[in-house]
């Protein structure tokens, strides 16, 4: 049997016996419950729909409102966990100790966005009950629930990545957890960015559909949109409530139809997977690579 | 054990290490003195493999740092000055943990622990929490934590900063007793009373330059080439410091209520012709007596020397 990450093991072995990690479970759950109920008595209100009906299929809605608080709190929760994680170690300094052992640089940075996964994915799994009954009420699949968990996981690698990253290159714990929400804020929206200009200039040249500077804004807008989280999640849960692409097939169909089967979800959802995984192992092999001493000759 | 060769490290345009040469043989208790800032510091960080050299050579038990890291990795236990703790995590935890980064399995770590804390007199804080510690328990501690994997050679960068004095004698009969064991040890001190007693041989370091290397023994008779002569005068102290400043090749380290401390090159031929003319000029001298030269005193000819030079 392959051994646990000791890093990991230390981590989970200290966050375990802290009160902090129990309030913060107390918390996020309390959170999530909120959300569900606000969301349900707005959807099951009198006004909403004509008829009990209408009101039981609007329930669907419920599952996105509360995957997205859900996806919110962890997108908001990693950052602050594996942005301190280095910089934690060096502003103990304990830090350099564990650089003189034989564990790899590489070791230090996955056990470190695991333990940060581990805790996270602990909070999302301790919601499952509340998201079931969303799925329940909502009539969404249970397999549905399983991807939004594999994704959710997806989502904590890669934010784990970038927050460890800054943690890297950062000396304080706080400069690092602004530094890492920066980043994956501007990651994010930097997605967007041709589809926007894209739109601003469809609309500025009267909406000629098929030019060439829209097939490149498309195309574009195809190669920024495909690694972005936000973008997968909205593609997924499109899929999820109406088992159709929400833009994807829309944004390739007239302009790039050689593309145009990365419109098919399940297949945009994959390759947008595959895509963050690759940036994911990318920000860990920069880090592994900053935090080895051997590797800056001019650093003090 | 230790091989350092033309070894340099600079940070932009300040030269930290310059041109540093040394040979540490198996089983010596190596000290290192110098001033803040003289580079011991970033020396022992080179060794460990916590900095990169500029350029140069370090080779630790026949592995090149720059080519085999991990084997040189394996070959060292390293203290630092400060010991940083973990909330919530337990004597025997903190000792485990550290053996599971070394590769070694659960049991043999706890086998390890038991030995190594008894080790360091600490058997009975097993399960204790770390950061309940005194400062010397935690170093300690540290010192037991660096020997997990067996190391040949064993930094210890300013051990004893910090500690009480119950703690420096009780850190120092763990490092004598280490010594006896075989084990090759650097270390690192401001207080070279401890080191004088412990070391077998000491580097001084200064401005970047090791300005004597050797024997404990070798470096303070060869710094007896200059002698510090204490006079005892009781009367016109004044007139006879006047008198002495006047004299070539003298010159005066302090001046007390009746002493006066003077540094002269030279032996005891010099020392009568010098002590002649002092009569000469009319100064009643009532006795003198030559300074021993101890680690203290060769370390501030040492550095003083440097420091007016830059």
């Amino acid at each position: 049997m392959k051994k646990i990450n000791p890093i990991t093991k230390r981590d989970l072995t200290i966050t375990s016996r802290s009160m902090r990690f129990s309030w913060g479970l107390f918390a996020y759950e309390g959170i999530l419950m909120l959300v569900f109920l606000i969301a349900l008595s707005i959807l099951g209100g009198a006004g909403y729909a004509d008829s009990n009906a209408q009101r039981y299929s609007s329930f669907i809605a419920l599952y996105p409102v509360v995957a997205t608080a859900e996806i919110c709190i962890v997108a908001l929760i990693i950052p602050i966990i594996t942005a301190s994680s280095i910089a934690g170690e060096k502003e103990r300094q304990t830090f350099d100790i564990m650089l003189t052992t034989r564990i790899s640089p590489m070791q230090i940075v996955t056990g470190k966005i695991l333990s940060a996964v581990v805790r996270v994915m602990t909070y999302v799994l301790a919601s499952v009950p509340i998201m079931a009954i969303g799925f329940t009420i909502g009539g969404v699949s249970w397999l549905s629930l399983f991807f939004f968990l594999l994704l959710t996981l997806l989502l904590a690698l890669f934010e784990g990545a970038i927050g460890v990253f800054c943690s890297s290159v950062c000396k304080k714990s706080i400069t690092a957890i602004i530094m890492s929400y920066i980043v994956i804020f501007a990651y994010c929206m930097m997605g967007f960015v041709p589809l926007i200009l894209g739109t601003v200039h469809f609309y500025m040249t009267t909406g000629t559909a098929g030019s060439l500077a829209e097939k490149a804004m498309t195309f574009l807008a195809t190669v920024f949109l495909l690694p972005n989280p936000v973008f997968m999640f909205v593609e997924f849960f499109g899929s999820v409530i109406t088992g159709d692409d929400f833009l994807a097939g829309e944004l390739l169909e007239e302009n790039l139809p050689g593309l145009s089967f990365l419109g098919k979800p399940a297949v945009w959802i994959t390759i947008a997977a595959i895509l963050i995984l690759l940036f994911t192992f990318c920000f860990m092999k920069l880090s592994a690579y900053i935090i080895n001493p051997l590797h800056h000759k001019n650093d003090k | 054990m230790l091989y350092i060769e033309h070894l340099y490290k600079n940070y932009g345009s300040f030269q930290a290490v310059k041109d540093l040469n040394l040979h540490i043989p198996k089983g010596d208790l190596f000290g290192f003195v110098g001033p803040n800032g003289a580079g011991k510091t970033t020396t022992i960080r080179i060794v460990c493999g916590l900095l990169r050299e500029t350029s140069g050579e370090v080779v630790i038990g026949g592995a090149r740092l720059r080519d085999e890291p991990d084997k040189v990795k394996s070959y060292i236990g390293y203290v630092p000055d400060f010991f940083g703790v973990y909330d919530n995590f337990k004597v025997s935890e903190y000792m485990e943990f550290y053996g599971s980064l070394y590769g070694i399995s659960a049991s043999e770590s706890r086998k390890l622990t038991a030995d190594l804390l008894e080790l360091v007199n600490l058997s009975d804080k097993r399960e204790a929490y770390v950061d309940s510690l005194s400062r010397g328990m935690k170093q300690r501690l540290c010192v037991a934590r660096a020997l997990l994997h067996d190391p040949m050679l064993l930094v210890l960068d300013e051990p004893s900063s910090g500690l009480d004095p119950g703690a420096r004698i009780e850190m120092k009969e763990l490092l004598m007793n280490l010594r006896s064991m075989g084990k090759t040890i650097i270390i690192s001190s401001h207080i070279l009373s401890e080191l004088s007693e412990m070391c077998t041989s000491i580097g001084v370091m200064n401005q970047g330059n090791l300005v004597a290397v050797g024997r404990i023994e070798d470096i303070l008779q060869a710094g007896e080439n200059e002698n510090v002569i204490i006079l005892e005068i009781r009367k016109e102290i004044e007139r006879a410091v006047a008198v002495i400043r006047q004299i070539n090749d003298i010159s005066v380290e302090s001046v007390m209520e009746n002493e006066i401390k003077i540094r002269f090159p030279g032996g005891d031929q010099q020392l009568n012709r010098l002590l002649i003319e002092i009569l000469q000029q009319g100064v009643f001298i009532h006795g003198f007596h030559r300074e021993q030269n101890n680690l203290e005193t060769m370390f501030m000819q040492l550095t003083k020397g440097q420091e007016a030079e830059s």
